[in-house]
């Protein structure tokens, strides 16, 4: 019995080494005094940051790609709760068939959204690129929000929308008042998994990008093009801290086990 | 006289189900009236159709003489205690006990405070304030859940079982303080209950429901004496019920044939027992004398006990009469106890044989 606890413990230790391993290699070569990336790095310099944050593009990019994710998410979040409070206050065959079409943008591979909406979107030349991308990322963010906001609901008892409704709130004022709060752990985790999701993709922007959206992780791919020097470390391990924060705030916030 | 609430010939439909079956009901200004039943007979759904959250598929609902049966919740005037409390979890006590009072549009701090402080030293929460609902024990919930109700003064006061979720001993204490409250403020109330103790503690009249119709409405004390039908009087306390035939006795008093032979003596309280009609009769336990001795009561027949159960205040026996009928009797334990291996009389008199439908 002991024995196989252990080499449970070995094949866990075993899968975080597997997953982890690349991320801290790019997070040491970010350091290294060389031009170019090597592991391990040599010496230990900030200079890679400092050019990083220095770097006009890098920071136009970033803030492009903050601006569209956080616009999305904020949409998304607004028409998810909607579509979630619908199908709790009227469940039923059809409502099930909706949720269906809402939560399928997760299994249909990005590609082939990516596809769809370079298609979908030479049919509206009068958008500008950010609101093609805002709008991209909306459908497939709606999922991760109506998940998460459909599980607050499900443990949400009818019996505080009713309370407040008998004290004399208007059904408008219920909902802002009690049903909201009630379940704001969910929107908010919702919310920052839309984040991350609309944050670091770099499919459907290629598909659909031009010369204005060029996001934070399309600039990281063409520098890489370019040259592979520790700047691009930089770049990503800046990326993958701004990843793990947020993660860990909704880990301590919410609890991630309660969002599949 | 005009009723506070008044419920006229109300039906719920749940597709084919009916949950509610022509109730009606008045309710004076001040008064406290339970639904009495068991699980499922229609008790919390009348109570959401007063409270305006299920509209009824017939029927009307008057509050002080004006319909409002189409009106919304938020617009009735009405306060409910649910049986989970429903407390707000993200807000204080303060928030949720001062609830009402802001939908009923009053902004002023001040006046809030003073309310809630009052409110809240009358549940006997005072400095509660600040906290949230889930640092309550469940009997103080309990305590917000019905101050957050009391605050706005409802035209009625609705309580969905309130005290189930409380121990034993809290329920007791509870219901005794919900009753002074109500009487103190002079609150009218619908009290859903399934605990015929509770209903009888804390009520003025009490309505019997058995699937969705109401069985008997009446006082306490005349509903356990004087029920009308054979539901009320084996749902409320112990009873011992025969059927018969309605006779008229020599002596012209009134008797019931039992089905193997036996005449009852008794008596009815509605005077419409007519001869041959089907009837049931009523004898409580407690009403029964047992003795080694002959009885002079009007009814009196040899048995013997075939089980006793100490259970405190009161000794409860089995016994089955010679003629073959199992009767219930229960004896104070300080009185003259019959022995219980021999022949015993069991007697009670005619006015304790209540014949029912
Ligand atoms: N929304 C509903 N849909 C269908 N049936 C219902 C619904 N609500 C209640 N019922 C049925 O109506 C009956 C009465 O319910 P209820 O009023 O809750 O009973 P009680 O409160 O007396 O226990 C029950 O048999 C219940 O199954
Ligand atoms: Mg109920």
């Amino acid at each position: 019995m002991k024995r196989f606890k252990i080499l449970g413990n070995i094949f866990s230790v075993l899968i975080f080494v597997f997953l982890l391993a690349p991320l801290v290699v790019v997070i040491c070569t970010s350091f290294g005094e060389s031009r170019f990336v090597t592991f391990p790095p040599q010496g230990f310099t900030l200079k890679w940051y400092a050019e990083a944050f220095g770097n006009v593009d890098f920071m136009k990019s970033i803030l492009l790609s903050l601006r569209i994710s956080i616009v999305s998410v904020i949409l998304a979040c607004v028409m998810g709760v909607m579509v979630s409070m619908y199908f709790w206050k009227k469940p039923g065959r059809v409502s099930e068939v909706f949720e269906t079409v809402f939560l399928s943008p997760i299994v249909v591979p990005t590609v082939i959204s990516a596809l769809a909406f370079l298609q979908y979107f030479s049919l509206y030349s009068a958008l500008s690129g950010f609101w093609k991308l805002v709008l991209a990322y909306i459908t497939i963010e709606m999922p991760y929000v109506i998940r998460s906001v459909t599980a607050s609901l499900s443990s949400l008892d009818a019996s505080f929308e009713e309370a407040s409704l008998v004290m004399g709130a208007s059904p408008f004022k219920t909902m802002y008042r009690v049903t909201l709060p009630c379940i704001k752990g969910g929107i908010a985790a919702g919310a920052i998994f839309a984040f991350v999701v609309a944050f670091d993709e770099a499919v459907i922007v290629m598909f659909i990008r031009n010369a204005r959206t060029v996001t934070y992780p399309l600039r990281l791919y063409s520098y890489i093009m370019e040259s592979f020097t520790p700047l691009i470390s930089a770049l990503a391990s800046i990326f993958i801290i701004i990843s793990a924060i947020l993660i860990i705030v909704l880990e301590k916030k919410i609890g991630l086990e309660k969002m599949y | 006289m005009q009723y506070q609430v008044e419920l006229c010939e109300i039906v719920k439909d749940y597709k084919s189900f009916r949950a509610v079956d022509h109730i009606s009901l008045g309710v004076q200004k001040g008064e406290i009236i339970s639904l009495l039943g068991a699980s499922g007979c229609g008790k919390t759904t009348t109570l959401r159709m007063i409270a305006g959250l299920i509209p009824p598929t017939e029927g009307s609902i008057k509050f002080e003489g004006i319909d409002v049966t189409n009106v919304p919740p938020y617009k009735r005037d009405v306060a409910m205690v649910f049986q989970n409390y429903a407390l707000f979890p993200h807000m204080t006590v303060f928030e949720n006990v001062v609830y009402g009072l802001r939908n009923r549009k009053i902004r002023d701090k001040a006046v809030l405070r003073e309310k809630a402080e009052e409110m809240l030293s009358i549940v006997q929460l005072e400095g509660s304030e600040s906290k949230y609902p889930r640092q309550l024990s469940g009997g103080q919930q309990q305590r917000v859940s019905l101050a957050r109700a009391l605050i706005v003064n409802p035209k009625i006061m609705l309580f969905d079982e309130p005290l189930s979720n409380l121990d034993a001993k809290l329920r007791v204490q509870t219901r005794t303080e919900i009753r002074n409250l109500l009487k103190q403020m002079n609150i009218t109330a619908l009290y859903v209950t399934h605990d015929q103790e509770e209903a009888l503690s804390i009520s003025d009249q009490i309505a019997v429901m058995n699937r969705g119709r109401i069985e008997q409405l009446s006082k306490p004390t005349e509903l356990y004496n004087h029920p009308k039908t054979k539901f009320v009087a084996d749902f409320i306390g112990q009873a011992n019920l025969f059927d018969g035939v309605v006779e008229q006795a020599p002596d012209d008093e009134l008797c019931l044939a039992l089905e193997n032979g036996v005449h009852l003596h008794c008596s009815s309280a509605s005077e419409t027992a007519a001869n041959g009609e089907k009837k049931s009769v009523l004898i409580r336990p407690e009403s029964i004398t047992v003795s080694n001795q002959m009885l002079q009561t009007d009814n009196v027949f040899p048995a013997r006990i075939v089980e006793s159960s100490f259970l405190g205040s009161v000794i409860r026996y089995k016994m089955m009469l010679d003629n073959g009928l199992p009767i219930k009797a229960e004896l104070r334990p300080g009185n003259a106890l019959p022995s219980e291996s021999g022949q015993v009389y069991v007697g009670f008199d005619r006015e304790y044989a209540i014949l029912v439908d």
